[in-house]
C-alpha cells in the first residue's frame, strides 16, 4: 500500500474522499444500530419442534397424519405451518387417515392426548408448542 | 467421515482447477484473494453435487458410512490431493497484466473503515439471526427444508423432491439446500445455526469477491471503496440473514464478472483460463438459483460478440462453455430427470402467454417497478442511484478495455429479468413485490465495481492516468 499523501496539507479531493468513505461506514454502523434497537418478536427455532420428532420417528417414515382440535384459527394455522416445514420430508397429510404416525396440536394440553387416542394412536412424545406425536400399531 | 472427505476432496480439486486455469498469471494480493474465494465457491458446488448424488444413490447418511463408500471417498481425496500437488507447480511467468494506474493508495483509513463496516454488518447479521433463527419465509419454507428433504428423503426422488408440501419448489437448484444438508450431515444433527453459518460465509465471499475484483480493476483503495459501498446498502445484510439463495447467487455472479474482467485485463496468455473460471462460476450460479441462467447465457453471448484478446471467437466461447458445462449440465440433468418444470416454465408454455410481450401497459408497469426499486431507501439508502450516477460521470482518461462488455452483461441480465415478469403466470404486482428487490441484490456487486472502476480516475484525482503506473509486486 502506498501512503495516502506523502506530506503537505490535505487537499480538497482527499477531504472529499474521506467524507465519502466515512459516510459509507456510518451507513453500515447506522443499520446495525437500528437493527439492534428495534423491538422484534424473536422466533423459536423450528428445530425445537423438529428435533423431538426426528428422535421419535425412524428416518424412513414418509407420511404423518396431522390433526388439530380447532380450525380457522390464526394460531392453529401458524402452528400447522410450522409443523409442516419442521417435519418435511415426513410429508404432512391433512385429514388423510391411515398413516402410522399422527402429529396433533392443541392449545389445551388436556385435550391433546385425546386427539391422538381417538384415532388409535399411542403417545410417543410431547413437543414444545402444543404438539404431540402418536404412533398407531402396525396393522 | 464421508461428508468431511467429500468436502476436503472438493476443496483440493477446486484448488487444482483454479491454479491450473491461472497458471503463470502474476498473483498479487487481489488475484490471490479472488483465487481463494473462487476455490471456496467452486469447492462448495462440487461438494454439494457429490453429497446430493451420494444421498440419492445410497438412500441415507447411515448407508454412506459403509466401509466401501468411505474408502471411495478417501480415494477421491487422495486423487484430488495429487492433482492439487501437481497444480502447485506454477509454470513459466507470463507477461504482466495491464498496469493499475497509481491513484492514492489504500492508506490506513480505508482498511480501517472496511474493518468497522464489516464489524457493523456482522453485528447486524447476528442480531437479525437471533430474531429469526430459521431465516425468513423462503428459507424455512423451501431452501432449508429442502436440505432436510435431501438428508431424510431416502433414494426416492418422488419423496426427496416431493411437491406435496406446498410451496416447497422442488425444481429449485440444490446448491444452497445441499450446502445446508452437508453441514447437517457433518454435524450429525439439524442444528439451527448451520444454515445461518452458510449464509454468513456467502456474505463474506460476496464482500471478498467484490473487493478483489475492484482491486484488480483499480488497485487496493478501489477494492476497499467497493466493499464499503457494497455493505452500506442495508438490503445486502438483510438478504443474507434471511438465509435466502440470493446472496450466494450475487457472490457467484460477482466471481463470474471478475474473471471475465480478468480475461480482459490480462495477461493475454492467461485469458483462456480466466474465461473458463468465469464460466465455472456462471455454472455455479445456475446450480444456485434459476436466475443464474440469464447470467450464463448473457456472458456467453457477450464473449461470443467481444472475445477478450488475444483469443479467437470460437476459442473464447469454447473456454467459457468448458468451464460452465459441468455444473450447468448437472443442473439440466436434475431439472429434466428428477423434477417437473416450475410454475414459470409452465406459465410461459401456456397458450397465448407470449402475447404479453406486446402488452405495453404491462411492460410499462414492470419498467416503472425496475426504475423505482433503486430509490427504496430502506433497501439501498439511495446508494444504487448514486452508483449509477458515478457510472454516468464523464470518463477521465482512457477506458479500461472490455468494461463495455461487462456493462452489456448487466444490461442483458436486467432485460432477461424483466422478460420473466412479462411472462409470469402469477399476479404481476405480487410477483414484483415478492422478488424484484432481490434481483437488484444480484446485480449490486457488478454495478458497484463497474461504476467505481469507471469513475475512479476522477474520484482518485488522477490527472494523467497513463503517466503513473503502479505495476505492483509481481509474484508468480
Amino acid at each position: 500500500m502506498t501512503p495516502t499523501r506523502p506530506g503537505g496539507p490535505r487537499s480538497w479531493a482527499q477531504t472529499w474522499r474521506a467524507a465519502a468513505a466515512g459516510t459509507l461506514v456510518a451507513l453500515s454502523v447506522r443499520h446495525a444500530f437500528l437493527v439492534s434497537t428495534r423491538e422484534t418478536a424473536a422466533q423459536a427455532p423450528i428445530d425445537r419442534l423438529y428435533a423431538p420428532l426426528a428422535r421419535a420417528m425412524p428416518r424412513t417414515e414418509t407420511y404423518v397424519e396431522y390433526v388439530q382440535d380447532r380450525e380457522e384459527d390464526h394460531a392453529a394455522k401458524a402452528n400447522r405451518r410450522m409443523a409442516q416445514f419442521a417435519v418435511a420430508p415426513v410429508i404432512l397429510v391433512d385429514r388423510e387417515p391411515g398413516s402410522r404416525w399422527i402429529l396433533a396440536w392443541s392449545d389445551d394440553p388436556s385435550r391433546l392426548e385425546g386427539l391422538g387416542a381417538e384415532r388409535g394412536g399411542r403417545l410417543v412424545a410431547r413437543i414444545e408448542g402444543g404438539f404431540a406425536l402418536f404412533e398407531r400399531s402396525p396393522r | 467421515v464421508t461428508p468431511v472427505l467429500v468436502v476436503i476432496a472438493s476443496a483440493l480439486a477446486a484448488f487444482a482447477l483454479v491454479r491450473r486455469a491461472r497458471r503463470g498469471a502474476p498473483a498479487d494480493g487481489a488475484e490471490r484473494l479472488l483465487r481463494g474465494v473462487t476455490v471456496l465457491a467452486l469447492a462448495s458446488g462440487m461438494a454439494v453435487t457429490t453429497v446430493a448424488a451420494l444421498l440419492l444413490a445410497l438412500g441415507s447418511p447411515d448407508a454412506a458410512a459403509a466401509p466401501p463408500v468411505v474408502a471411495g471417498a478417501a480415494l477421491a481425496c487422495a486423487a484430488a490431493g495429487l492433482l492439487a500437488w501437481r497444480a502447485r507447480r506454477t509454470g513459466d511467468a507470463l507477461a504482466a497484466p495491464l498496469p493499475v494506474p497509481a491513484g492514492p493508495g489504500a492508506g490506513r483509513l480505508l482498511p480501517a473503515g472496511v474493518a468497522v463496516a464489516c464489524l457493523a454488518v456482522a453485528a447486524a447479521f447476528v442480531v437479525r439471526t437471533a430474531n429469526e433463527p430459521n431465516g425468513h419465509w423462503d428459507a424455512f419454507t423451501f431452501w432449508n427444508v429442502r436440505g432436510r428433504m435431501m438428508l431424510r428423503g431416502g433414494s426416492d426422488p418422488a419423496v426427496v423432491f416431493s411437491s406435496r408440501l406446498h410451496p416447497v419448489h422442488p425444481d429449485y437448484p440444490l446448491h444452497v439446500p445441499g450446502s445446508v444438508a452437508t453441514a447437517w450431515w457433518i454435524l450429525g444433527e439439524d442444528a439451527w445455526w448451520a444454515p445461518a453459518l452458510v449464509a454468513a460465509v456467502w456474505l463474506a465471499v460476496l464482500a471478498a469477491a467484490t473487493g478483489a475484483w475492484a482491486a484488480k480493476e483499480r488497485g487496493a483503495a478501489a477494492g476497499c471503496a467497493a466493499v464499503l459501498l457494497l455493505l452500506a446498502a442495508p438490503h445486502v445484510v438483510a438478504c443474507a440473514s434471511w438465509q435466502f439463495a440470493d446472496v450466494p447467487l450475487a457472490a457467484t455472479l460477482a466471481l463470474s464478472f471478475a474473471w471475465l474482467r480478468a480475461a480482459w485485463l490480462g495477461p493475454g496468455p492467461a485469458a483462456g483460463g480466466a474465461l473458463a473460471l468465469s464460466g465455472a462460476c456462471a455454472g455455479l450460479a445456475v446450480w444456485t438459483k434459476n436466475e443464474g441462467w440469464p447470467l450464463l447465457v448473457s456472458l456467453a453471448l457477450v464473449v461470443l460478440a467481444r472475445p477478450p484478446p488475444p483469443l479467437s471467437r470460437p476459442r473464447a466461447v469454447l473456454r467459457f462453455l468448458a468451464g460452465a458445462a459441468p455444473l450447468a449440465l448437472v443442473t439440466l440433468a436434475f431439472k429434466t430427470a428428477l423434477v417437473e418444470p416450475n410454475d414459470l416454465v409452465k406459465g410461459a408454455a401456456r397458450p397465448g402467454a407470449w402475447h404479453a410481450l406486446l402488452d405495453l401497459p404491462r411492460i410499462g408497469r414492470i419498467a416503472g417497478a425496475f426504475l423505482a426499486e433503486p430509490f427504496r431507501s430502506t433497501h439501498w439508502s439511495f446508494l444504487f442511484p448514486a452508483a449509477l450516477g458515478l457510472a454516468l460521470l464523464p470518463r477521465r482518461g482512457p477506458a479500461r478495455p472490455g468494461s463495455g462488455a461487462a456493462w452489456a452483461v448487466v444490461l442483458l441480465v436486467t432485460l432477461a429479468y424483466g422478460g420473466v415478469y412479462v411472462l409470469t403466470p402469477h399476479d404481476l404486482e405480487w410477483h414484483l413485490v415478492a422478488s424484484l428487490h432481490r434481483l437488484f441484490v444480484h446485480l449490486w456487486p457488478a454495478v458497484v465495481v463497474l461504476a467505481l472502476a469507471r469513475a475512479w480516475p476522477r474520484l482518485a484525482g488522477e490527472s494523467t492516468p497513463q503517466s503513473q503506473v503502479n505495476p505492483g509486486p509481481i509474484t508468480v
